[in-house]
């Protein structure tokens, strides 16, 4: 075995790039504020601004093809079409254009705009945060922050677990096929098979839950004591951590000053 | 809340099993081109085994999963992780022994789902949920309804498809499942009768 690759389990894991090697809790912190901060701000222009700031660090970060392969749909059926839905029916005044029961108004308009634009910072943020954050980092911090590991292995294992199901389901649908079970047709056939590829699918992972708590069990799942890892994180820096609690000391101010605003 | 001592082992490696049979069933209804989501029998089926809890957690994961890929459903998870505690409910009140007390579950647990649902569409995004049921809503409201009533009838009109079928699946795999097994987890009692 390569030595430079030993080597490197001694280090604190990094990649490289100064945005994914955030600390994944400062990541889970600044896409709560930045996601959350046009829902404070209420301005369409600020929400479409964090909107491109979010495809930006994207392609900052190295993952824009993986980041756009998922937000080009929120920009097509959020974007575009509830856009149109809001402009044609939400209430209004001053219409500019009324054919049965579709009214465009001035107000139907921004009422559109600004909520797209929320819907959209919103969706990037989350995006952003699971396309650059590696599961096992996040669950790492977790246990790190006292987090149990029974967590841990719940959230890596359910992606795990759709992978493996999803490879089966395929398995088992082609069995029904050479059985003689039709997948294509009308709606009827189709719902039709839908069951006798669900009911194995969903028996055999429950009954494999025995074989596994077993085999968990005898590698130490619940054993009472200290975990190491083969992997860990480097310590969040001093820049990173006043950069984090500066942007959330700005967001705790704007909500005051809305809350403010709004009472008055 | 989740740790090993209140939690039986079995039903901690059940949970991944209950948000990835949500998902796989779903990703499997797009396959077979049904119209419906098929999204939560994971959900039930944790619930009515395992308790509320895991059903909550199972709901919350699968949620926070499909948002993923598409962010504007995190608002609905709150109505997945109350399908844990139905799957609970139900199976408490023995709903799950019967094939027509299936059929009633789905129509119960689809009122209450839609209840939930119209308001999160309707307010917050106009009627508009990006599937096609968008297509009666926006029909609906062209013919002059309110946001409300069109939203309700497109939203209980796939309900009600989606949750009898839902609840069909989970009454025919919990009666599949061996008694050897269901016996080791919580709600065990509630499946199986007492020999005299």
């Amino acid at each position: 075995m390569d030595y430079g690759f030993i080597e490197k389990y001694n280090q604190p894991w990094t990649s490289g790039n100064p945005i994914r090697d955030l600390n994944p809790l400062s990541k889970l912190n600044l896409m709560i504020v930045l996601g959350l901060s046009p829902f404070v701000v209420q301005n369409y222009v600020y929400g479409f601004g964090m909107a491109l700031l979010f495809i930006i660090i994207s392609i900052l970060a190295g993952c824009f093809r993986s980041f756009f392969s998922l937000y080009w749909k929120v920009l097509l059926l959020f974007g575009f079409f509830l856009f149109l839905v809001k402009a044609a029916f939400s209430p209004g005044e001053h219409v500019i254009f009324q054919i049965w029961g579709i009214r465009v108004t001035y107000e139907s308009i921004f009422s559109g705009l600004n909520i797209v634009s929320l819907v959209l910072a919103f969706s990037g943020a989350f995006i952003l945060f699971v396309k650059t954050t590696p599961m096992d980092e996040f669950t790492y911090m977790l246990e790190q922050k006292g987090v149990s590991h029974v967590v841990s292995f719940i959230i890596l294992s359910s992606f795990q677990t759709i992978t493996d199901l999803g490879q089966n389901a395929k398995i088992i649908m082609e069995s029904q096929k050479a059985r003689g079970i039709e997948t294509e047709g009308n709606v009827f056939q189709r719902a039709k098979a839908y069951l006798p590829v669900i009911g194995p699918l969903i028996l055999n992972a429950i009954s494999s839950t025995e074989e596994k708590s077993i085999a968990m069990d005898a590698r130490a799942f619940s054993a009472p004591v200290k975990h190491t890892y083969l992997m860990e994180l480097p310590k969040p820096s001093i820049k990173e951590k006043i950069i984090v609690l500066g942007l959330d000391i700005i967001f705790v101010l704007l909500l005051i000053g809305r809350i403010v605003l709004w009472l008055l | 809340m989740i740790n090993s001592k209140n939690f039986t082992k079995l039903t901690i490696f059940l949970i991944p099993i209950g948000i990835a049979v949500n998902v796989v069933g779903g990703q499997l209804a797009v396959l077979l081109k049904l119209p419906v989501f098929l999204d939560a029998i994971g959900t039930f089926v944790v619930g009515a085994l395992c308790g509320w809890a895991p059903g909550v957690i199972v709901g919350l994961g699968c949620g926070l999963i499909n948002a993923i890929s598409l962010p504007t459903l995190l608002p609905y998870t709150i109505i997945g992780m109350l399908f844990g505690v139905l799957g609970n409910f139900l199976a408490k009140k023995g709903m799950f022994s019967a094939f027509w007390k299936a059929i009633v579950n789905g129509l119960g647990v689809a009122f209450i789902s839609t209840c939930m649902a119209v308001p999160i569409t309707a307010i917050l995004y106009g009627g508009f949920v990006g599937t096609g049921a968008s297509v009666i809503v926006t029909t609906l409201m062209t013919a002059g309804w309110g946001v409300l009533p069109a939203t309700f009838v497109s939203e209980l009109s796939t309900e009600l498809m989606d949750k009898i079928i839902s609840m069909i699946v989970v009454f025919l795999v919990l009666k599949a499942i061996p008694a050897r097994f269901v016996v080791k987890l919580p709600n065990g009692k509630y499946f199986l009768k007492e020999e005299k």
